[in-house]
């Protein structure tokens, strides 16, 4: 039985005031925003897949997106780089088939650790590419999150992430966790 | 992105725009930022754009890896949130030197994100006796409290820690708790990688015969 908790999010960047629901003794900051306006920064994606928008993508789709968007820091294939063209620090590999070792977090990879797949499209959505973040379709960024599930062998290769399956692809580390917040935080 | 659970939204959160009479510093989150406390800081989110209320929590990338704590046995701690009772010397420390034999004041700090600190014990011999430190008033629930306590170094070596409980009655555990409980890496880390989230043992300083002051294990 699913447990409803409620959770507020909060993110931060950008200020936008959500105030058709001001109250009296606001110190008037800010100014109202029209649903429209907030759209395009209501990105959040939950693990039951709430939040995911329409569209799809294959890892075949994702390959080339991927040699061109993310290679650079990642390196190719995914699997990590020790330096990059721009000099800029190396970002850590997504495709990684190392074993976690004990509290070592140089260990923990998405293929061993990540409990959701959802985390993927969301993180990729609103961070990546590091340059110029959100300027991927939601279709590259399926295509994007089917290829670094493939290449880590989570996913079949023709798989289709879309909306419906992404939430059902199951992570082998889902049922690693222990919640330390008193009340038990994830679904189950 | 972080997920908070209702329940503390609902307590003791806080949206902050002004800090010390004055607008946030932008360093600080201007033009407001959330401050949730007694939790881990970067839940404490800067630039504060938008709240939205959900069923479950978001698990994002920063939930998912980066602030857990991965266990000796393959589990992992997640949303663990409270920074529990930790306390330190911060006179003298390391940096610091002793220079004669003589009194010298004890003083540091002691925190619990679970309330009130209600005592500190201090030691100059690595724990094998013990005295109760002078907490400065007033002493606030999850806030800072400085303790003191006199000292008669007389000149040898010396093992000076400390050791606090709240008023929860949440002691602070010794190292050797804490590494049983979650691990220790076969060797040290650099000086800037961010490992072992939620440390809160006791923390050592060894004095030599010089008056040095270094970090020490015990």
């Amino acid at each position: 039985m699913p447990t409803h908790r409620l959770f507020v999010l909060a993110a931060s960047l950008i200020l936008t005031c959500e105030s058709s629901t001001m109250f009296g003794a606001s110190p008037n900051l800010g100014k109202p925003i029209s649903n429209t306006d907030l759209a395009p920064w209501d990105i959040d994606v939950e693990p039951s897949g709430a939040g995911l928008p329409a569209g799809s993508g294959t890892s075949e789709q994702g390959a080339p997106i991927f040699a061109e968007q993310c290679s650079a820091c990642h390196g190719e294939g995914g699997k990590g780089a020790t330096t990059t063209a721009s000099g800029a620090p190396a970002a850590p590999p997504v495709v990684s088939d190392v074993k976690r070792n004990g509290i070592d977090d140089t260990t923990l990879t998405i293929a061993n650790y990540w409990p959701y797949a959802t985390t993927l499209f969301d993180y990729i959505r609103r961070s990546m590419p590091w340059t110029s973040p959100r300027s991927l379709t939601d279709d590259q960024v399926y295509a994007l999150t089917a290829y670094i599930l493939a290449q880590n062998k989570l996913i079949d290769d023709k798989q289709v992430i879309n909306a419906q399956t992404l939430p059902k692809v199951q992570m082998p580390n889902r049922d690693g966790f222990i919640p330390r917040f008193p009340e038990r935080m994830p679904r189950n | 992105m972080r997920s908070v659970p209702l329940a503390k939204a609902l307590d003791d959160a806080i949206i902050a725009l002004y800090q010390n009479g004055e607008p946030l510093m932008p360093g600080n989150g201007y033009p407001m930022r959330l401050l949730l406390p007694g939790y881990e800081g970067n839940m404490n989110i800067k630039y504060l754009r938008r709240i939205k209320l959900l069923s479950e929590p978001a698990l994002s990338y920063w939930e998912a890896q980066v602030y857990t704590e991965p266990l000796p046995d393959g589990k992992a701690y997640q949303f663990y949130f409270v920074n529990e009772v930790k306390s330190f010397i911060t006179k003298p420390s390391p940096g610091h030197a002793l220079r004669q034999p003589g009194l010298y004041e004890i003083s540091g700090i002691a925190y619990s994100g679970k309330g009130r600190i209600s005592k500190v014990l201090v030691s100059a011999d690595g724990g094998q006796s013990w005295g109760e430190a002078a907490l400065q008033q007033p002493v606030l629930s999850m806030a800072f409290t400085r303790f003191r306590m006199p000292w008669q170094w007389n000149g040898g070596p010396a093992t000076l820690q400390s050791r606090a409980w709240d008023e929860d009655g949440n002691a602070q555990p010794t190292r050797a708790q804490f590494v049983a409980a979650r691990g220790e890496l076969p060797s040290v880390p650099p000086l800037l990688a961010f490992k072992n989230h939620h440390f809160n043992a006791i923390t050592t300083w060894a004095i030599d015969q010089k008056g040095e002051v270094t970090h020490a294990y015990a």
